[in-house]
């Protein structure tokens, strides 16, 4: 299948510390591919340096082709990253379809106001939040914003969607429906999903084809789902912690 | 045709202001600083509404338009005669778009309070610069009046004065407010919205914030550029460093548009009928105290309702309402 995203030996420190050491990473287009590992691994300093919140110390990120190690979150977004934030981002006084719509307006689809609008309502929604479209997002729970953050990121018609530990906090119930709705729209709209969804593993064993394990800072395992979990230095890491 | 509904009661208010001016006896001046308020925080509402930036030294690009009219009229007279003040308006727009792209492409890459400091040295530091150096006839400034006369005679130089350099600033105030309402309806419209809320957040969703910010520095300045040709050169008939470039301008405009509520199309018109008419009031009913009055008095009313006035009405009507109050 063919790499959308190739990340090669990349490391990120902050002062002292080291969030990420030489880290490789292709994600092929159309897969679902976990990233796990435990706190501070650097999982979300990985997000922030795909999407261009950071630039790396060292090392590149190639996207469907384009070096965008140095191009601005922006224009990432518009070649097609899209992702939400571990602690939700959503514009806070701005209603939720509004926000939607502006996930739709500017990421790769970049569309006119009336279509992003159009392109808002069916994301809402899938994700049932057509009824709360006029509330400003600020009145939305943490989950709802998560879910927003979804639909807005989606409705940037990303070719590749990083997902930050979206699924916390959601009921069991909710789950299975949320998991069902990304694999739906992962096929018609055929994207690649990276995910991170470290504290549910049942997501990710659900979830994901592929998985990666992170390490205080370093890939300690890569492997189809169901090897990588019966991985003896995987259960160390997890079990030896929890 | 629905999309221009907002703009009628713009229309209705400056139309309302301009024929008041117009048809009763005395009330020409009263309305045309009502108009020259307007005009001000409408156009200064194009940047810090819309951005969230606030400029400290907005008041450089009144200053440069006002040079960019006396150089055109105090140069070309013998050449151009009325065209003096078309080409002054031109020069004038093209002298603060340059300034505003320069001072622009540097100072917007700051952020906050850093931008604010930047942008109040380069307004300083321009004024330093042409009293200095005697640029532009140093601090003695340029006097434009008779080659205003010349131009138009002496009938036609006394109605640009106290007339047409009135009615212009209808004309600008009423063209910042028709650009605010196509920017705020169009996709640039909720790029500001959202770059006002989380600029961090607003890139990562695709938005380029500095080109962005920059459309809107470059649109409020060079409108601004026009009022300074029009509100000192033309009005005054001459144009002195000190007096073009007082703070005191820019600080009116930032509390015009704070006041009226920030971003929104109808907030810098209300805003700077308030402010206009309070200053006008206080300083009939309070001789001399008028400022001591007032600085407390607006400061009040801004931290109290920092969303402005059309701000609270707009949360007051709730969210169906809202597209038909920007
Ligand atoms: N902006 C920053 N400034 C300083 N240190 C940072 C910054 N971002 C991350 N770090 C540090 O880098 C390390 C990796 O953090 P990161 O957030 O990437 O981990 P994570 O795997 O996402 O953890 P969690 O599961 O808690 O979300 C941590 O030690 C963290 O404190
Ligand atoms: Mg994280």
């Amino acid at each position: 299948m063919r790499v959308i995203l190739d990340v090669k030996g990349v490391s990120k420190g902050f002062g002292g510390v080291q969030a990420l050491r030489d880290v490789d990473l292709e994600v092929r287009a159309g897969e679902i591919l976990g990233i796990v590992g435990p706190n501070g691994s650097g999982k979300t300093t990985l997000f922030n340096l795909i999407s261009g919140v950071y630039r790396p110390d060292t090392g590149r990120i190639i996207f469907d082709g384009v070096d965008v190690t140095s191009l601005p979150p922006f224009r990432r977004t518009v070649l097609g990253i899209g992702r939400t934030f571990q602690i939700p981002r959503p514009f806070k006084r701005v209603t939720v379809m509004e926000n939607v719509a502006i996930g739709a307006m500017f990421g790769s689809s970049s569309v006119g106001v009336e279509e992003g609008f159009r392109v808002a309502e069916g994301y809402l929604k899938v994700f049932g939040l057509w009824d709360k479209r006029d509330r400003d997002a600020e009145s939305l729970t943490p989950v709802e914003r998560r879910l927003m953050e979804v639909a807005r990121a989606l409705a940037g018609r990303p070719k590749l969607l990083l997902l930050d530990e979206v699924m916390a906090g959601m009921p069991p119930g909710e789950l299975d429906g949320f998991l069902s709705i990304l694999r739906e729209v992962k096929v018609r709209e055929g994207i690649a999903v990276v995910a991170m969804v470290e504290h549910i593993m049942r997501a990710v064993k659900d979830l994901a084809e592929r998985v990666v394990v992170l390490h205080q800072g370093r890939k300690l395992v890569e492997g189809p789902t169901r090897e990588v979990f019966m991985d003896k230095r995987v259960l160390e890491v997890y079990l030896g912690r929890t | 045709m629905r999309q221009y509904i907002p703009f009628l009661p713009v229309v209705a208010i400056y139309g309302t202001l301009f024929l008041t001016g117009l048809l009763l006896e005395g009330m020409w001046q009263p309305m045309a600083l009502l108009a020259f308020y307007g005009a001000l925080g409408q156009v200064f509402n194009i940047f810090l509404g819309l951005t969230g930036y606030v400029d400290f030294g907005y008041v450089a690009f009144l200053a440069i338009g006002s040079y960019g009219m006396a150089i055109a009229a105090s140069s070309l007279y013998e050449d151009l005669g009325w065209w003096i003040v078309p080409t002054g308006f031109v020069l004038a727009f093209i002298m603060a778009s340059f300034l505003s792209i320069a001072v622009g492409a540097i100072a917007l890459r700051l952020k906050g309070a850093y931008f604010a400091i930047a942008t109040i040295g380069v307004s300083e530091g321009l004024r330093y610069l042409i009293e200095g150096t005697g640029l532009w006839g140093g601090s003695m400034g340029i006097i434009v009046s008779r080659p205003l006369r010349e131009a138009f005679g002496r009938e036609g130089a006394n109605s640009l004065s106290t007339f047409w350099a009135d009615s212009i600033l209808y004309g600008i105030a009423l063209v910042a407010a028709f650009i605010t309402l196509m920017i705020l309806k169009s996709r640039a419209g909720y790029a500001f919205l959202a770059m006002r809320e989380d600029e961090e957040a607003a890139r990562v969703m695709g938005i380029d914030t500095t080109r962005y910010k920059l459309l809107a520095f470059f649109i409020s300045a060079s409108l601004g550029g026009l009022i300074g040709a029009s509100a000192w050169t033309l009005k005054m008939n001459y144009v002195f460093p000190s007096d073009v470039f007082d703070i005191v301008y820019t600080i009116e405009a930032i509390i015009i548009v704070l006041l009226g509520g920030s971003g929104t199309l109808l907030g810098p018109l209300v805003g700077g009928l308030v402010y206009g008419a309070l200053k006008y009031w206080l300083a009939v009913t309070f001789p001399g105290l008028q400022l001591l009055l007032f600085a407390p008095l607006i400061l009040v009313i801004i931290v109290a309702f920092p969303q402005g006035i059309i701000g609270i009405l707009r949360e007051r009507m709730g969210s169906a309402f809202r597209g038909v109050i920007l």
